[in-house]
């Protein structure tokens, strides 16, 4: 083998190695951005997954809150969420979903006088696999038809969360 | 060549990163459940303090409370000693805005009061009741036992007779408790004063002052006041009585008579002038008289050089005339007597009797009154002899 020949196998070994970890680190790229990829094993073929996003869950947060409200008074909105996905998401809305009740019985149930206002526009970001607890500042409101049985009431807002990834 | 295939390689793999970008951008998710929030609470009610501002509106105060840092609205209430709730007056009635309030009007009793924070349907706690006021009643009247009462203007005076025991007497109501305490006090315009309390009566009764000493004071306007202390300190009204301390006694000061007929001739018209030191009371000079023109009857007697006169049914008492103006009994009926200030005219009717000329120059008469005059304080006046100033008949 002259020289010349032996500097062309050189040159093509290079090339062919530069595409081969080119390849992989896309492949692997493409795998942590995605978990659910998969990469298939015959040669010139690959194959993809995508894993169905779960919904978020909400839990208890009694224990962030604060006696904020009375009659014609605004207080805040605990949520504690946890995203059960593989893949980070982002909160962007909370809106109202039922009755309000609280932990005071009927007489306050009754006559709660608490209202929660709608929200969107939030940035608040669940990590994978996290649990974060958040507060919407004023977004509760208590009226002046408060039954009197209502003070120092929990007041548990149903809601639903809209998110994204 | 080579370049190229490789070219075309490497565009594919970034063709599909910008393809698996794309993806990711559009995931969504939701969740349901449920956010909380708390409410606050309200305070229990603060304890108010009282005073009788004034009488007999109770004035209140209370700490200022809040809930969540929002000023609270507050229920004010009024209880009997005995527990009872009341209905509470004017300016503390409904939602009081701020932590006092004055209770108009407050009815005669002895009262507690709470308070209790509000806020739009919520209520706190009502406070513990205050400590007691007591809205007590004062004397219905208030009388001077031993004053002189003048008739002709009801002023009522102290005297010299009286000056150092003056008596007055309360008359306290049936709301009035053995626990109270009668009060009363007299003020001079020099504002000496002089006080004394005695228990009050369990009901209607009356309460005697006596002895009040107003040997310091000056002549002129006295007030007397009586008040009612409870025995949580609180205050009733004043009833009060204005006398006049007067202890000078009067003094006959000029007599002289005035011709209106004939010169120095005891006739129809001719006047007599008393005048004393300072307005007597009428009723002392002749006894029911007010002072106005009233009949009377004037006599001379003759003694010699120094005939005398009266006037019939008074306490004016004898004038001698120092003159010889009658030879006989006269009696001038038909004769009128008025008073103004501080004298009293007598106008002669029709003289009847043995009358002569008097002196040329005139005379001086000679008055000795009676002490049975007395100023309108009721000092009696002095019955020392008075030289008058020169007239005639």
């Amino acid at each position: 083998m002259s020289l010349r020949a032996a500097l062309k196998i050189v040159v093509a070994d290079k090339a062919r190695v530069a595409l081969a970890l080119a390849a992989l680190a896309l492949l692997a790229t493409a795998a942590v951005t995605l978990g659910s990829w998969t990469v298939g094993s015959s040669a010139g073929n690959g194959y993809a997954k995508a894993v169905t996003a779960q919904n978020l869950t909400l839990g208890d947060a009694t224990a962030s809150t604060t006696a904020q409200l009375y009659p014609g008074g605004t207080g805040d909105l605990w949520v504690k969420v946890t995203n059960p996905n593989s893949f980070a998401v982002t909160v962007t809305g909370v809106t109202g979903a039922g009755t309000i009740t609280s932990d005071k019985g009927a007489a306050c149930n009754a006559s709660t006088g608490v209202t929660f206002t709608n929200t969107s526009g939030l940035s608040q970001a669940v990590g994978a696999g996290a649990t974060v607890t958040f507060s919407l500042a004023g977004k509760v409101a208590m009226s002046n038809a408060s039954d009197n049985s209502c003070q120092g009431a929990v007041f548990t807002v149903p809601v639903t969360l809209t998110a994204t990834s | 060549m080579f370049a190229r295939r490789h070219l075309l390689v490497l565009g594919g793999f970034v063709a599909a990163l910008a393809i698996a970008g794309a993806a990711e951008a559009s995931w969504a998710t939701s969740g349901s459940g449920a956010g909380y929030s708390k409410a606050s609470s309200l305070p229990a009610g603060s304890v108010p303090s009282h005073t009788i501002s004034t009488y007999p509106n109770v004035a209140l105060n209370w700490t200022a409370l809040s809930v969540a840092g929002a000023p609270v609205s507050y229920t004010v209430r009024r209880y009997s000693e005995a527990g009872t709730l009341q209905s509470i007056g004017a300016s503390c009635s409904g939602s009081v805005a701020t932590n006092a309030c004055t209770e108009s009007a407050v009815p005669v009793g002895r009262w507690q009061y709470t308070t209790q924070a509000t806020k739009g349907g919520w209520l706190g706690a009502e406070s513990a009741k205050s400590t007691t006021v007591e809205v007590a009643a004062p004397p219905t009247t208030l009388t001077c036992t031993n004053c002189h009462t003048y008739s002709g203007t009801g002023t009522v005076y102290v005297n010299s007779a009286n000056r150092t025991a003056v008596q007055l007497q309360a008359t306290l109501p049936a709301t009035s408790l053995a626990t109270d305490t009668a009060n009363l006090s007299l003020t001079d315009s020099a504002s000496h004063t002089v006080s004394t309390s005695k228990p009050a009566t369990a009901g209607a009764g009356t309460v005697v002052f006596s002895t009040l000493s107003t040997a310091t004071f000056v002549d002129g306007a006295v007030t007397a006041g009586s008040y009612v202390t409870a025995n949580t300190g609180d205050l009733s009204s004043t009833k009060s009585l204005a006398l006049v301390r007067d202890t000078v006694a009067p003094t006959a000061s000029d007599i002289v008579a005035a011709n209106s007929g004939t010169r120095r001739i005891i006739d129809n018209g001719d006047t007599i002038t008393y005048t004393f030191s300072e307005a007597v009371d009428p009723g002392t000079v002749k006894s029911g008289w007010a002072g106005t023109s009233t009949a009377v009857s004037v006599a001379f007697t003759n003694v010699g050089a120094n005939d005398t006169f009266v006037v019939s049914g008074t306490n004016l008492g004898t004038v001698n005339t120092t003159a010889n103006y009658v030879t006989g009994a006269v009696t001038c009926s038909g004769s009128t007597m008025v008073a103004s200030g501080a004298t009293i005219t007598v106008t002669l009717g029709t003289c009847l009797g043995l009358t002569r000329n008097g002196p040329n120059a005139g005379d001086n008469f000679q008055w000795t009154p009676t002490a049975t005059i007395t100023d309108l304080a009721g000092n009696a006046l002095s019955p020392s002899t008075v030289t008058g100033s020169t007239g005639t008949f």
